[in-house]
C-alpha cells in the first residue's frame, strides 16, 4: 500500500510562514533596547575616559553614566583621575553633571548649560605643578583654542569651531588637600573643605573664578582668582579666623592660636609669583625647632619651655623662592625678628635671625654649664645674628655678630615689639 | 559616537578649569611685575587687618605697583567701615590712584 506521507510538522511551517502579531514585534524591539541600553552607556564611559585621559594624559575611570531628561542632562559619577607617575588618585569627583541643549546623541548635544561638579578632591604633592608642565598636557580652552603647555597650532585658513564649552562651572563641597612628605615623620597634610566657587568663562577664551568659600582649620577661606585664555592665571586666597589647635599635628603638639593671613599666587617665570602673611595671635606654640636650635647654641636648658605667643610672617614667590621679608616671633624667653629665604621644598634654607631675651627672665633662665659668649650676648643686648641653612627640618645653626644695625632689628632690640 | 564626545570634552574643560593648569613662561620683567604688585595688594590686606577692618577678608585688593593704581572690591558691614577702608588704603605707600567698588552687605 502506497500513500503519500503527510508533510512533517505542517503547523509549524504554517506557524513560521504566517505573520507574527505584532506584540511580539514590540517585545523584540523591547528586548533590543534593553541590552543596548546599558551597552551604550557603557560606550559612552569608555569613550568619556579615553577623551580625558587623551587630552590630559592621566589614567581615568568613570563610574556609573546617567542620562537624564531625555539624554539631555548626563550625570556622571566617580571620576578618578590617576598621573601613571603617582600611586594615588590626583583628581576625582563624586558627580558631575553636564546640561546640553539636546539629548547628546543629536549633534553632540548642542551647546552647554552649566556644568556642576560635586564633591571634587585634589590631591597636591610638592612638585605637582612642575611635572604637569612637564607632561604638556591640559584642558582646552573653552573657546576651543590650544592647550597650555603644547606647541602653537600651524596657521590654518579654517574657520575655528564654534563655541563648545560649558557656560559656567559650579563646584560644590570641594576638597584640596596638600600632602608635604617629612622625612622624619608622617606627611604633614593640610587641606581646604567645603569649596564652592564659580568658573565664570570671561568672553575672551579664559575664565574668572567667582564667589569662592571654604573652610580652612576652621577658618573662613575666601577666593577668587582667574585664568586667561594665554594661560596665565592668578589666585588670592583670605583665610580669617582659623585655629591652629584644628590641625591634629598642632594639637598632638599643644599648639594653638589664632590665625590669619593672605596669599595671592600668579603665573610667573621660573615658578609662580605672588606675596602674602601670616598671622598668629594669641599662640601657645612650644618647642619650635627655631626657637630649641637658638636656645641650644646659647647654651639655656630650656627642656621644651619656650614658647611662641605671636608669629608674624610677611613673604614673596620669586623665581621658585620663597623670600621672607619679615619672620617676627615673640616668645617666651626668646624672641626672635628675621629675614631670609628658602626653597619652596624647604630646602635650600637661608634665613638671619636676631635674637632677643624677654627683660625680667635672664636671672631665672636654667643653663647647661658655663654661659656662652651667645647667652652672655643676648643677656647684654648684644646684636648678634643666628643664621638658619640647610633644611627646614634639620637646619644648621651658626652664629656671629651682627654686621650693622638696620631700623626695624635696633626697633626690635630695643624691646619695640612688646607693645 | 558624537554624545560621548561630547560628555568628554565637558569633563575635561569642568576638571581642567577646576584644577589649573601651569602656562607658558612669561619674560622675566612680567614676573617681576606680578610680585610687586602681589606684594602692594598684601600689604594692603595686611594693614586693613592690622587696623582692625572686620571685612578684611570680603575684600578683594587688585594693585598695579608700576601706576599705583589700586581696585577694591567686595563687601564692607556698613558705610563707616567703606570710608575707614578707602582712607586707610589711600594713605598707604605706594597708592597714587583708587577706585573702590564696596558694596555695603544686606
Amino acid at each position: 500500500m502506497t500513500g503519500k506521507r503527510p508533510p512533517r510538522r505542517p503547523a509549524r511551517k504554517a506557524a513560521k510562514a504566517a505573520p507574527r502579531p505584532r506584540r511580539h514585534r514590540w517585545v523584540l524591539v523591547l528586548g533590543g533596547l534593553l541590552l543596548l541600553w546599558p551597552l551604550g552607556r557603557i560606550a559612552i564611559r569608555i569613550a568619556a575616559e579615553r577623551e580625558i585621559e587623551r587630552a590630559l594624559g592621566f589614567d581615568a575611570s568613570v563610574g556609573a553614566v546617567d542620562l537624564e531628561e531625555g539624554g539631555a542632562r548626563v550625570a556622571v559619577h566617580d571620576v578618578r583621575l590617576r598621573h601613571p607617575a603617582r600611586y594615588g588618585p590626583f583628581v576625582a569627583a563624586d558627580r558631575i553633571e553636564v546640561p546640553f541643549s539636546r539629548p547628546v546623541w543629536r549633534d553632540g548635544g548642542g551647546t552647554i548649560g552649566e556644568v556642576r561638579i560635586e564633591g571634587l578632591a585634589i590631591t597636591l604633592f610638592p612638585g605637582d605643578l612642575e611635572g604637569l608642565r612637564r607632561d604638556g598636557g591640559g584642558p582646552t580652552s573653552p573657546d576651543g583654542g590650544p592647550s597650555p603647555g603644547s606647541p602653537s597650532p600651524a596657521p590654518s585658513d579654517e574657520t575655528p569651531p564654534p563655541s563648545r564649552g560649558p557656560s559656567a562651572i559650579l563646584v560644590e563641597r570641594a576638597r584640596v588637600t596638600l600632602v608635604m612628605p617629612r622625612e622624619d615623620g608622617p606627611a604633614l597634610r593640610l587641606e581646604a573643605r567645603d569649596l564652592s566657587l564659580r568658573l565664570a568663562p570671561d568672553g575672551r577664551g579664559g575664565w574668572t573664578i567667582a564667589r569662592g568659600a571654604g573652610s580652612f582649620l576652621g577658618g573662613k577661606l575666601v577666593l577668587d582668582g582667574f585664568r586667561r585664555s594665554d594661560a596665565s592665571w592668578a589666585l588670592q586666597a583670605r583665610l580669617a579666623d582659623a585655629r591652629l589647635e584644628v590641625h591634629e599635628a598642632a594639637a598632638a603638639l599643644g599648639a594653638s592660636g589664632r590665625l590669619n593671613g593672605a596669599l595671592r599666587l600668579a603665573s610667573g617665570g621660573a615658578g609662580p609669583t605672588g606675596a602674602g602673611w601670616l598671622d598668629l595671635d594669641r599662640g601657645e606654640v612650644w618647642e619650635l625647632p627655631v626657637l630649641s636650635d637658638v636656645a641650644a647654641a646659647a647654651g639655656l636648658a630650656l627642656g621644651g619651655g619656650e614658647l611662641v605667643r605671636r608669629a608674624r610672617a610677611e613673604f614673596h614667590l620669586e623665581h621658585g623662592r620663597l623670600r621672607v621679608e619679615e619672620l617676627h616671633l615673640r616668645g617666651t624667653p626668646l624672641s626672635l625678628w628675621g629675614r631670609g629665604e628658602a626653597g619652596l621644598d624647604g630646602r635650600d634654607l637661608d634665613l638671619r635671625f636676631v635674637p632677643r631675651l624677654v627683660e625680667g627672665l635672664t636671672g631665672d633662665l636654667p643653663l647647661v654649664g658655663e654661659p656662652t659668649q651667645l647667652l652672655l650676648d643676648l643677656v647684654g643686648g648684644g646684636a648678634l645674628e643666628i643664621r638658619l641653612r640647610g633644611r627646614l627640618d634639620d637646619p644648621r645653626v651658626e652664629t656671629a655678630p651682627l654686621p650693622f644695625l638696620s631700623d626695624p632689628v635696633r626697633d626690635f632690640l630695643g624691646g619695640e615689639d612688646d607693645r | 559616537m558624537r554624545g560621548a564626545r561630547a560628555v568628554g570634552i565637558a569633563l575635561i574643560l569642568g576638571l581642567g578649569a577646576a584644577c589649573g593648569h601651569p602656562r607658558l613662561e612669561p619674560p622675566p620683567a612680567a614676573a617681576e611685575a606680578e610680585t610687586r604688585d602681589a606684594r602692594l595688594a598684601a600689604g594692603i590686606e595686611r594693614a586693613l587687618f592690622d587696623a582692625g577692618v572686620a571685612s578684611w577678608s570680603r575684600i578683594r585688593v587688585s594693585a598695579n605697583a608700576a601706576t599705583g593704581r589700586v581696585e577694591l572690591r567686595g563687601e564692607v558691614a556698613d558705610a563707616d567701615e567703606r570710608d575707614r577702608v578707602e582712607s586707610l588704603v589711600a594713605a598707604r605707600p605706594g597708592v597714587r590712584e583708587l577706585r573702590t567698588e564696596l558694596r555695603v552687605a544686606p
